[in-house]
């Protein structure tokens, strides 16, 4: 029997209004997200960019400006959810603590990759080039924030996404304690070059995310 | 183990979403469950007794008989 409190209750009317309201936060989703890349996209274009450079400090309050704004706008459209089926509260509850961690992560990964550019190492930020002390302890604070926002979403998954989850990170760690003393071994007698962390963390993760996918989806 | 999970739903002209809102996982978890991929805990095959008022029995069935 539905009550009151029954998610279905209101079984999302396509009012105008509602349809108005979608319109809108589209709109505004589509343009700060896309003022936020295009504020990135400046940086990379001006030369000799500096962060502590008036442009920079302009970039620094701009790009999280626009990612609240246009970030905001598409968390109130999937909200809204006016397009397709209901969605339980868990399943909701789960995919905006993604979402948040995403968030966290976009602004550390634009910053990684601002200041590990240059025309001539376009894919600076997959290298091992220096950073500044301040970036990296950013980057961290930013990783570990986010992986923790991670592990709270995973908590409130039902049990079929839990199992997705479980046998995820069982393969992620068959992976690492599978390739990584292997590697080094090889590395020792010269068959291989030495072990590298992001090339290992490149291959595990990508995997337990497949698995995750092909067991919740299939 | 075999279900009536998509016969009972049917039944309410409910979706696999509108199912899953009822019972608090996800439209996959419902999918999952119907096509036999996944077997629910204990807790949910009380939930969904529950929900369709009928023992876990006549929901559920592992031929074992």
């Amino acid at each position: 029997m539905m009550t009151r409190s029954d998610p279905l209750h209101e079984d999302h009317p396509m009012s105008r209004k509602t349809v108005a309201l979608s319109v809108l936060l589209g709109l505004v989703a589509l343009i700060g997200l896309s003022w936020a890349v295009q504020v990135v996209g400046w940086a990379i274009v001006v030369d000799d960019f500096a962060w502590d450079s008036a442009a920079g400090r302009r970039l620094m309050i701009a790009f999280p400006v626009c990612l609240i704004i246009g970030g905001s706008a598409l968390w109130g459209l999937m909200r809204l959810k006016p397009w397709g089926d209901p969605m339980s509260p868990r399943t909701r509850k789960t995919y905006t603590r993604i979402a948040l961690a995403v968030l966290v992560l976009i602004p550390a990964t634009m910053v990684l990759f601002i200041s590990t550019f240059s025309r001539e190492n376009m894919y600076g930020i997959f290298s091992d080039s220096a950073l500044s002390p301040g970036i990296s302890i950013y980057a961290i604070v930013s990783w570990l924030v986010a992986v923790t926002i991670i592990g709270w979403a995973v908590l409130c998954t039902d049990e079929h996404e839990r199992r997705a989850n479980e046998l995820s990170f069982i393969t992620g760690g068959a992976i690492f304690i599978t390739v990584t003393p292997a590697w080094w071994l090889a590395a020792r007698a010269d068959l291989l070059p030495q072990p590298n962390a992001m090339v290992l963390w490149f291959a595990t993760v990508p995997t337990m995310a497949i698995v995750a996918l092909w067991y919740q989806f299939r | 183990m075999n279900n009536r999970l998509k016969v009972l739903r049917a039944e309410r002209n409910w979706s696999q979403a509108e199912l899953g809102v009822r019972l608090d996982v996800s439209r996959q978890a419902v999918n999952a469950i119907e096509t036999g991929k996944h077997d629910p805990s204990l807790s949910l095959a009380f939930r969904i007794a529950r929900l369709f008022n009928i023992p876990i029995e006549e929901i559920f069935n592992d031929d074992q008989e």
